[in-house]
């Protein structure tokens, strides 16, 4: 694999600094379902996904975050609609998300569920 | 020879290793939060293959480690020279230490079950009651929770 060494990058009108690009890259994301059992459909940067109880998730990262203010969002499709994740808690190793529903719900399948982060890596 | 940062490797062995879907899945119950249900720990794919295909992931006494380093500070593990491919097994054993708290894989000393390596087909596959599984404390073989 070879390396491309540079410090800004341009579409011949706008320049950007490559520190911009990297540092705007989402550094681990991940695909699920919990539809029976968990399944991790795809991801970068994850180890794996502790399943607490209906609707509550921690991913956690092979590497690491430098500390534990980095940005982690998440949605799922649930049920009859769409519904985002409350981001609970955030370490350097893994953060909780837990469904958010504004009224009750009928069972407890996430059909499809995606979350990405961004920040810092150790 | 420098060692790549983690990251890197991680990224190199996603563009070249298919994924490996474990057999496996880890069903454990908190001791400090008796009434929550039963968690169960499904390992990443990607995750599996580097394990399975050794060279990428560090040894794991870096993780460990790693827990008592404050925010901020320097961290091991993404620079730490990497271990050897792993059996399934071993990398089931290697992801407790890692993304399950000591408390419930070392320091536990009660008399219930309260962490057990199952084949996912054990998982009970109906939802509907999920907010009540707990680790079946017999030798059950066909289901677990």
């Amino acid at each position: 694999m070879s390396t491309l060494n540079v410090s800004n990058i341009t579409d011949g009108t706008d320049t950007v600094e490559t520190g911009y690009v990297l540092n705007g890259s989402a550094k681990a994301w991940i695909n699920f379902a919990d539809t029976s059992t968990a399944t991790i459909n795809n991801s970068l940067n994850m180890s794996s996904i502790t399943d607490h109880a209906s609707g509550q998730y921690s991913p956690y990262f092979t590497n690491s975050f430098n500390d534990h203010h980095y940005a982690a969002v998440g949605n799922a499709e649930q049920g009859s609609g769409d519904r985002s994740f409350e981001i609970r808690t955030t370490a350097t190793n893994y953060y909780d998300m837990w469904l958010s529903v504004g009224t009750a719900i009928s069972d407890n399948v996430i059909n499809d569920a995606s979350s990405t982060v961004t920040g810092d890596l150790a | 020879m420098t060692v790549k940062h983690l990251w890197e490797r991680l990224l190199e062995a996603k563009s070249r290793l298919e994924p490996v879907q474990s057999k496996y899945r880890v069903l454990f119950e908190d001791p400090a939060t008796p009434d929550e249900p039963a968690k169960v720990l499904v390992p990443d794919p990607n995750w599996m293959a580097c394990a399975l295909e050794g060279n990428i992931l560090p040894p794991i006494e870096t993780y460990q480690r790693d827990r008592l380093v404050p925010d901020g500070e320097p961290k091991e593990h993404p620079y730490a020279e990497p271990i050897g491919p792993m059996t399934e097994e071993e990398a089931i054993e290697y992801l407790i230490m890692k993304d399950i708290d000591p408390s419930i894989w070392r320091d536990y000393k009660g008399n219930r079950v309260i962490m057990k390596i199952v084949p996912v087909e054990l998982i009970p596959s109906d939802r509907s009651f999920r907010n009540a599984w707990k680790v079946k404390q017999e030798a059950e073989m066909e289901i677990a929770a």
